[in-house]
């Protein structure tokens, strides 16, 4: 007796899809001497944009969850929301890639193999409602991202990075496990909603493995999420990994660790409540600071937006802290904001970079508003977001974000947010104040544009432009990703 | 002492968990924290056997089936790094100072 | 003897089983030789395998012997020899955080162990559950089988593909261009 309908596996149909296309493209450049980089793109983002239209068309989500597959994966309204930011996310990453991974001695065709893969990776995670599904879509996800951080081999700085992310993040994959089996063992269930209904009971009979579980699944989950202080990989990382992976890591993959540390935490331990937000309190707090100050004395901008994505994890954490509905739809909706912020400014960094690495310096944005002008004030806008200053999406994201936290309480928390932003300003603005205040001279590289980065620089922009000044519709559609609190 | 329960087993688990996490932070020989990580990931399915028996549910069993597979996959791309930077720096030595600061 | 044996055979071969495993865990992680280090750690997986047998996990046993033994451990062997790593002369060991990571290691243990050992030792289980399917006994295998290729149909399908990406970062990272 099957547990289910072997018909339910036609509700993955966007998954699957995503999964052949990740197949195709490795067949496609397996072919002779591989697949020209645009070609590759084009077919990604062919196979982006039909899974997408397949998640908005093949699931009927209503009102209620519908769980499949022996309720293994999950059709809610929160795994919606976040697989169509995610897809989002690597559609622009794809485009971000062009010029990058077709000028260098790399081939493309696996490079956009392994970000599809990963991709599915991460819409399985956010779908999933089992530990074991969750778990096994994370190293999906993780897995290709090692790769792909390390693709170019030839360089020291992108293998030190595969290496890095590769030893702390299989740490951190092991510590989450250890946690889950201490959970599984205290509980017996390993489905979130029936691990929920047996924690009370399994608090009193399994002593110490309940806390002991659930703490050392949060370390795992907080590594992921790059939250200090778990955050040491993520310098180096973003550093040595080629920038547009760089850019996938911080959005896409950060929003994939945030759906599930959410899910899990608000769906599968809600008797914990009271003692995750405090733990929640305080990591988001020395994050926010940690993050900041760290940022202050960065002359690398890829390093510099590194500890700014930490420190923005500290800010979408307040959301989960908050633990209302305010809180979670707040939440969403900065995922969905920063993932468009952060990838255009990646973006303008790569416009910058030549033969690889080189333009990654804040020096090397001297006269940018002279030199071109438009980019500059691409780049200004997502300076203005990642302060957090109107009229942008990262602003109304932030005042939500904070307002969900003072809404709760946690007021102190909120504060420290407020003040860590402000000192922000600092650091984005030293890039404004390169771009328009001083002179470019020889040394400077030129700007270096294409159809694609362009493209993907002006969705970037608008997007940014458009969550700031009308939100509304926006917010409404964080909304419906919501999940039942306790 | 003499009856053996899934008490014992947790301990077990828990010591090679250890052993593994002391090798991955202090040994400088990449192999061998490979081999480290390895070693931890299968300590948590001692842990997952052990709970299995006691619960009489064989979820616990198939979740190491799959904590198998990963350690299998990440073995494969561990040492795929591993050659790359044998192949770029001559050594498996992970802490000789390199462009990237902490 | 014979008496002893019957009477406390479990506890003999746990305890048996467990030293294995510990001495052999430690000889992974300090000993010089990389080679050394990975014929260790097969010791160390074969213990492991011997104790899931005990605890009634068949399938997973062998399937211990099979993966780790057979497959992983032959694949690290195979890289050592490839990069000559057992050639070469590594200066230093360990790094300088030896120290701290003990202390460290020694307080954890500690720590976990008593958080283990103050649980309530309850019965197990009856185990015929982790061998019969629908009250029918199986073996452990089938009934493994069974539940993974219905209730975790997806984890596995999931994990095929994670297997294809391993392939794809083996070769991408490995090979020789």
């Amino acid at each position: 007796m099957p547990a289910f309908d072997l018909r339910e596996f036609l509700l993955l149909a966007p998954e699957i899809l995503l999964a052949i296309g990740g197949l195709a493209l490795l067949l496609a450049g397996s072919v002779g001497r591989g697949v020209p980089g645009r070609v590759a793109a084009s077919l990604s983002l062919f196979f982006l944009v039909a899974t997408a239209l397949l998640v908005l068309t093949v699931e009927e989500v209503g009102p209620e969850p519908r769980l499949i597959l022996g309720s293994s994966f999950v059709l809610d309204g929160f795994a919606r929301f976040f697989k169509l930011v995610i897809l989002a996310g690597t559609a622009l990453t794809v485009l971000i890639s062009v010029r990058f991974v077709d000028d260098g001695a790399y081939r493309a065709g696996e490079y956009h193999a392994l970000l599809l893969l990963a991709t599915t990776g991460m819409m399985f995670m956010v779908g999933g409602f089992n530990l074991v599904s969750i778990w096994i879509a994370l190293e999906l996800m993780a897995l290709s991202s090692y790769i792909l951080a390390g693709y170019f081999k030839r360089e020291t700085r992108s293998n030190e990075a595969a290496l890095k992310y590769f030893v702390l993040g299989a740490l951190s994959s092991a510590i989450l496990l250890y946690g889950a089996s201490l959970l599984y063992g205290a509980t017996g269930e390993l489905r979130l909603d029936l691990l929920a209904a047996a924690l009370p009971e399994a608090m009193v009979t399994g002593r110490l493995l309940v806390p002991t579980g659930w703490l050392m699944l949060s370390v795992g989950l907080l590594f992921k999420v790059a939250a200090v202080p778990f955050h040491v990989w993520t310098p180096d990382v973003y550093v040595g990994a080629p920038t547009p992976v760089t850019a996938y890591l911080a959005a896409a993959s950060k929003t994939a660790s945030f759906a599930i540390l959410v899910r899990i935490f608000v769906q599968g331990l809600p008797t914990l409540l009271p003692d995750w937000q405090i733990v929640i309190a305080a990591v988001a707090s020395v994050t926010m600071i940690w993050g900041n100050l760290a940022a202050l004395t960065q002359t690398n901008v890829k390093r510099m937006l590194a500890y700014s994505s930490i420190a923005h994890a500290g800010y979408v954490l307040l959301g989960l802290l908050a633990a209302s509905v305010i809180g979670l739809w707040s939440v969403a909706f900065y995922l969905l904001a920063y993932t468009f912020i952060t990838l255009g400014a990646f973006a303008m960094v790569v416009v910058l970079e030549r033969r690889e690495y080189a333009g990654e310096e804040v020096s090397d944005y001297a006269g940018l508003a002279r030199r071109a002008p438009w980019l500059a004030a691409a780049m200004l806008v997502f300076l203005l977001a990642l302060t957090g200053i109107p009229p942008t999406g990262g602003f109304v994201g932030k005042v939500y974000l904070f307002a969900a936290a003072v809404e709760a309480g946690w007021t102190w928390v909120a504060v420290i947010g407020v003040l860590t932003s402000a000192i922000s300003l600092y650091y984005y603005f030293s890039i404004a104040v390169q771009m328009y205040l001083k002179e470019s001279t020889r040394d400077t590289p030129e700007p270096l544009g294409s159809p694609a980065l362009t493209a993907a620089i002006a969705t970037c922009v608008v997007a940014t432009l458009v969550l700031g000044l009308f939100p509304g519709p926006f917010i409404e559609f964080a909304q419906a990703a919501g999940l039942p609190l306790p | 002492m003499l009856e053996i329960t899934t008490n014992h087993y947790l301990v077990l688990g828990f010591i090679l968990f250890a052993i593994g996490l002391v090798g991955l932070v202090v040994r400088r020989n990449l192999i061998v924290v490979l081999m480290s990580i390895e070693l931890m990931l299968n300590s948590v399915n001692l842990n997952l056997i052990a709970f299995s028996h006691q619960l009489a549910d064989l979820a616990g069993q198939v979740f190491a089936v799959f904590t198998i597979t990963v350690a299998a996959g990440e073995a494969a791309v561990g040492l795929g790094i591993l050659l790359a930077l044998y192949r770029l720096r001559g050594t498996t030595e992970i802490d000789v100072p390199s462009e990237l600061r902490g | 003897m014979i008496e002893l044996l019957t009477q406390h055979g479990e506890a003999i071969l746990f305890y048996a089983f467990a030293l294995a495993a510990v001495v052999s865990a430690v000889g992974v992680i300090s000993l010089r030789n990389p080679m050394y280090c990975a014929l260790s750690l097969l010791v160390t997986f074969l213990a492991v395998a011997a104790l899931f047998l005990m605890r009634h996990a068949e399938l997973l046993g062998m399937v211990q012997l099979f993966v780790y033994g057979g497959g992983i451990m032959v694949l690290f062997l195979f890289v050592i020899m490839l990069v000559n790593l057992h050639r070469l002369r590594e200066v230093r060991l360990f790094n300088e955080q030896v120290p701290i990571a003990l202390v460290l290691g020694v307080l954890l243990v500690a720590l976990f162990g008593w958080v283990f050992l103050s649980l309530p030792a309850s019965a197990p289980g009856d185990s015929t559950a982790l061998v019969s399917l629908d009250g029918e006994v199986v073996g452990n295998a089938k009934a493994v089988a069974w539940v993974l290729y219905t209730e975790y149909l997806l984890p596995f399908e999931i994990a095929s593909i994670f297997l294809l990406v391993a392939m794809i970062g083996a070769v991408v990272l490995g090979r020789r261009d």
